[in-house]
Formats: C-alpha cells, sequence, structure tokens
C-alpha cells in the first residue's frame, strides 16, 4: 500500500481520475493550493516474473544442493578409497605431522616391524622407532632438507633380516609449508626369495620330469635282462634274483625321490596325519646311522607327554634330515648335537606348540651369512645344491610353523623349530 | 604278429621299449620325429600306438586327436613323465586308451598293451591309471 502525503502547509483540493483508454488504467490527478500532482499507474516489470524467478531460484537451490551432495560423496569415497588402500598396502605406511607425532599407520607397518598397536598410537615417532634407527634417520633428513628422502636399508628383527627401501615424503602446501610426512617401507626380502624359489620350482620340476625318461629306459632294461635270463638259464636267474631286485628297487627308489620332490615344488603336503615327533625322528636318524658311530654323537631330550604334529611325516623327515645334515657338516663330521622337544602353550590362541631345538656345538654361522643361509641357492660348500635350507624352511612354514636361527660363533647354532600339536590319546 | 608304433623323442627309451616289446613277440616300428606319425599309420596299418606327451615340434596330445579322428579303431596308449590330473583327463577327453606314467615296469607295459591290441579302441574303452602329483 502506497502513503502519499503533502508537505508543508499545502492542502489537497480535489483528487480526479484520468482516463487513458481501456487497455490501460486511469492516472490520478491531485490538486493541491500550491502544486498538482500527476500520479501514474505503472505494471511493476518484476511481478510477472516473480514466480518464474521463485521457480529458477528453487531449482538453482536444489542443483547447488545436489552438486554439493556430489561433492562430498565423491570426498567420502575418494576418503575411504585412500585409507582402504592405506590400510591395505603391501608397503609398511606411516603418517607423521611436522612435531614427529604418528597420525596413522597401517597393519603392514606392524607386522613388518613387529611393533604392538598400543605403543604407536599418537605416540613421538623417536620414541617408537627408537631400536628401528633407519626410519628415525630418513626421517630426521626428511626434516632438515624439506625434501623426499629415498634410501635402501637392511634391519635385524629378532633372528629375521628384513631388506629394502625406505621412503619420506613431505606434504607442503602451496606456501612450501609441510603439514605431515608419509613414512613408507618397502621390503624386498620375500619377493627376492618368492623370484628365486618360483626359478628353482621351475628348473627342478623340468629336472624331475627329465630323470623319468632315462629312469624307464634303465627299468625296462633290466627287467628285459633278467627275463632273457629266466628264459635261458634258471640256475643264473636264481642266483642274481637278489641283485636284479636289489637294483628295481633302487630305480624305484629314485623314482620315488622325484615325485616327492615334485610334489614340494607344487607345495602339496599330500600325507597330512597325525603324527609322534618321536616316529619322525626315529626314521630321521636312521639315515645318519653311519655318522653316530664315527664321530657324532646324537643326544634326544624329547618332552615326555605324547604330543602328536600334524603333518606329512615323509616332508618333516626331509626337513629334519637337512637340518641335521647341516649340523654334521657345521661340525665337521665330529661333535654333539642335541635335539630336544618342550611343549610351549599360547595362552591367547588355546594353541599348543612344540618347540623343537636342533642344536650343535660346531663353529657356528657367521654374522654376514646369518641372513643368507635359508635363501635358495645359498652355500657355502664345494658341492652344496644351496636348496638344503630353503626346502626346509618351506617345509615348516607350510605346516604353520617357525623357523628360528640362534648362532655364535665358536659356540654352534642352533635351529629352533616351533610346530602346532596336540595332545595324543596315549 | 601284432604291430605297435612306438613314438618318442628319446632314442634309448625308444630302443627299450622296441627290445622289450620285440622279446615278448611284438612286431614294433620306432618313430623319433613325431611329424612323421600320420603318413607312417598312412602306409601301414598298426593294432596299437603308444606316445609319449611331451614332444618337441608337436604335443602328444595334439598328435594323439589327429590320430583318433582319423584312425578311431587304432588304440592309443600314452606315456609321460608328467601325470597331472589336467593332463590325463584331457588324454582321456582326446581318445586315449590308457594313460602310463614313466618310469614303466615292463609287467605294466605288456598288460597295458595286450589288453589294448584285444579290446581296445582308442576311443571308447579307456582306462586310466596314474599318480597324481
Amino acid at each position: 500500500m502506497a502513503v502519499f502525503s503533502v508537505g508543508g502547509d499545502d492542502e489537497i483540493s480535489s483528487i480526479t481520475l484520468r482516463k487513458n483508454g481501456l487497455e490501460r488504467p486511469m492516472d490520478i490527478g491531485i490538486n493541491t493550493v500550491n502544486k498538482f500532482y500527476h500520479l501514474k499507474l505503472k505494471k511493476d516489470p518484476i511481478f510477472s516474473w516473480l514466480i518464474a524467478i521463485f521457480f529458477a531460484l528453487f531449482i538453482g537451490f536444489i542443483l547447488l544442493f545436489l552438486l554439493l551432495r556430489f561433492a562430498i560423496l565423491q570426498i567420502l569415497i575418494f576418503k575411504g578409497f585412500l585409507n582402504y588402500n592405506l590400510r591395505h598396502s603391501q608397503n609398511a605406511l606411516l603418517l607423521v605431522n611436522p612435531k614427529g607425532i604418528i597420525t596413522f599407520f597401517n597393519v603392514r607397518l606392524q607386522t613388518l616391524l613387529e611393533i604392538e598397536e598400543t605403543d604407536i598410537k599418537k605416540a613421538d615417532i623417536r620414541k617408537v622407532f627408537s631400536s628401528f634407527p633407519f626410519v628415525l634417520e630418513a626421517f630426521n633428513q626428511a626434516q632438515k632438507t624439506r625434501e623426499t628422502v629415498r634410501t635402501d636399508f637392511s634391519c635385524a628383527i629378532g633372528t629375521r633380516i628384513i631388506k629394502g627401501e625406505i621412503s619420506v615424503v613431505p606434504f607442503k602446501t602451496k606456501f612450501n609449508f609441510i603439514y605431515a610426512y608419509l613414512i613408507e617401507i618397502r621390503e624386498f626380502t620375500a619377493s627376492l626369495i618368492s623370484d628365486r624359489q618360483k626359478t628353482w620350482s621351475s628348473t627342478i620340476r623340468k629336472i624331475a620330469h627329465s630323470i623319468k625318461t632315462p629312469l624307464s629306459t634303465v627299468m625296462l632294461n633290466i627287467e628285459r635282462i633278467q627275463q632273457k635270463i629266466s628264459d635261458r638259464d634258471s640256475e643264473i636267474f636264481k642266483a642274481t634274483e637278489n641283485d636284479f631286485s636289489m637294483t628295481i628297487n633302487e630305480i624305484k627308489r629314485i623314482h620315488e625321490m622325484t615325485r616327492n620332490f615334485l610334489k614340494f615344488t607344487k607345495l602339496e603336503l599330500s600325507n597330512v596325519r597325525e603324527v609322534a615327533l618321536e616316529e619322525i625322528l626315529r626314521e630321521t636318524l636312521r639315515h645318519f646311522e653311519a655318522y653316530t658311530n664315527n664321530g657324532v654323537t646324537i643326544r634326544l631330550n624329547l618332552h615326555p607327554e605324547p604330543y602328536q604334529l600334524l603333518g606329512d611325516a615323509k616332508m618333516l623327515e626331509m626337513a629334519f634330515q637337512i637340518f641335521i645334515e647341516n649340523a654334521i657338516d657345521a661340525m665337521k663330521g665330529k661333535g654333539t648335537i642335541l635335539i630336544t622337544s618342550s611343549l610351549a602353550q599360547n595362552l591367547f590362541e588355546d594353541k599348543d606348540y612344540l618347540e623343537i631345538e636342533i642344536a650343535d656345538n660346531g663353529p657356528g654361522i657367521p654374522r654376514d651369512l646369518r641372513d643368507q643361509i635359508f635363501e635358495p641357492f645359498m652355500t657355502t660348500k664345494k658341492d652344496g645344491s644351496g636348496m638344503g635350507l630353503a626346502i626346509a624352511r618351506k617345509i615348516i612354514i607350510d605346516h604353520g610353523g617357525q623357523l628360528e636361527l640362534v648362532t655364535k660363533e665358536n659356540f654352534g647354532t642352533v635351529f629352533r623349530i616351533v610346530l602346532p600339536a596336540t595332545k595324543g590319546k596315549s | 604278429m601284432k604291430r605297435i608304433l612306438a613314438i618318442d623323442n628319446d632314442k634309448a627309451f625308444l630302443t627299450a621299449i622296441c627290445r622289450t616289446l620285440e622279446y615278448n613277440n611284438y612286431k614294433v616300428a620306432t618313430l623319433l620325429n613325431p611329424l612323421q606319425t600320420m603318413d607312417v599309420l598312412n602306409r601301414e596299418k598298426y593294432d596299437c600306438v603308444l606316445l609319449d606327451v611331451a614332444m618337441p615340434g608337436i604335443n602328444g596330445l595334439e598328435l594323439l586327436k589327429q590320430i583318433a579322428e582319423v584312425y578311431p579303431l587304432v588304440p592309443v596308449i600314452m606315456v609321460s613323465g608328467e601325470s597331472s590330473v589336467s593332463i590325463t583327463a584331457e588324454a582321456i577327453r582326446q581318445g586315449a586308451y590308457y594313460f602310463l606314467e614313466k618310469p614303466i615296469e615292463t609287467k605294466q607295459l605288456l598288460v597295458t598293451i595286450r589288453n589294448a591290441v584285444e579290446n581296445g579302441t582308442s576311443s571308447g574303452k579307456q582306462n586310466v591309471e596314474f599318480n597324481a602329483m
């Protein structure tokens, strides 16, 4: 509603309506004592667009809302994706603020460096990684240079040696302000071993298959010779029967060995059953009777309760044979090997384990070889294949076990094998 | 006298097979080059074929397929150093009469060949013996 008023002492004398035709609204004339006011009614140009403007604004708000929702969703998806990738990365990752406080880490970091979660949350990197100088050195260098640092490392964790590359990447704003450091640890040890083992597996498979053809030839020839003898002279057949039988059995043994190798390269534990450690060791020690009579003493001190291992007896036998052979080699054929077993109960998992130690009083393994002895093709022997301990390690791991090496120069070596066990019936 | 065709790229193995079978009253032809197999089979009639799986030039299983197509009544015994389930299954699918794993024992070889010659065709009556590895 519009209010019209005349100013001062002026007074309205008359108001007239002025017609402008049928189409247009009338004008209003106002006469006062001193002035004449001519008021024209004009149509508001916006008025007819008002609904359209409101509608457009409404659509605009909806579009803005959808855009915002889309943006937020994208950010959340990206954040989730990033978080997932960081957590499940094959590399160990650590995010640290400029003060050195840990703000993020992934599971790989914990498993690789064997760090408990409670030790690391919001803790100072200098405290948590005090026993990992390669991490602190790389971090300090990145803080100092404000640039990415990338370097190789080698580190001992318990009896395990890990090798790899560590990189520290500073995250910067446009104004060169560092707001975080990403530390990434890439381990090469496993892939190195895995690649070598793959090559070895493939080679050994080819060799094992190739052996079978000449074995076939020898077998057929020997059996044919025996058949000829049998057809012509029964006396000679009888006199040689035992020799032929022994020879054929040996050929079958070679065949069985190639089969075992093939099974191993495919990592198959073909005959898994409950088996007593004592039974495995008894079979294993039969291979060493010639040594025990000539300078090597093997003593057994086994856990008295009847605990059973779940595994392939032949495979475990092969592993124990390798450990004992290594001990005899280390002692140069003279010395004492002590094999002990004790029961270990994991209270958290409610599982039983047998800890088996094979200790020799040889010269020990030099420090620089300790991290390599389980690697394929690693040997210090003139005629060694370098596969023995790699095979043994694989067998133990395939049985869900763990293998550790404790050695001291001039004091001897202990192979410590931990295998899951169950209590036997009697 | 029954005629056997033995195909393998290992000369010593072929000689051993040949002598063993000849000693046991079979007439044996040997073939070192598997690519000549179809020519040899076209020229002469054989009662059984002994065929190695892994050979240079042509895979034994491929050759088996060709033989089974052209000569479905000739039993083919596959011989191999590798006896995986997949290879054996493929051999049987292609129509092998039997699958022998190296090293072969004389008794096993003779029994298989006798059965193949007397009863077998390459597609139909199949028996399998293998040790999965």
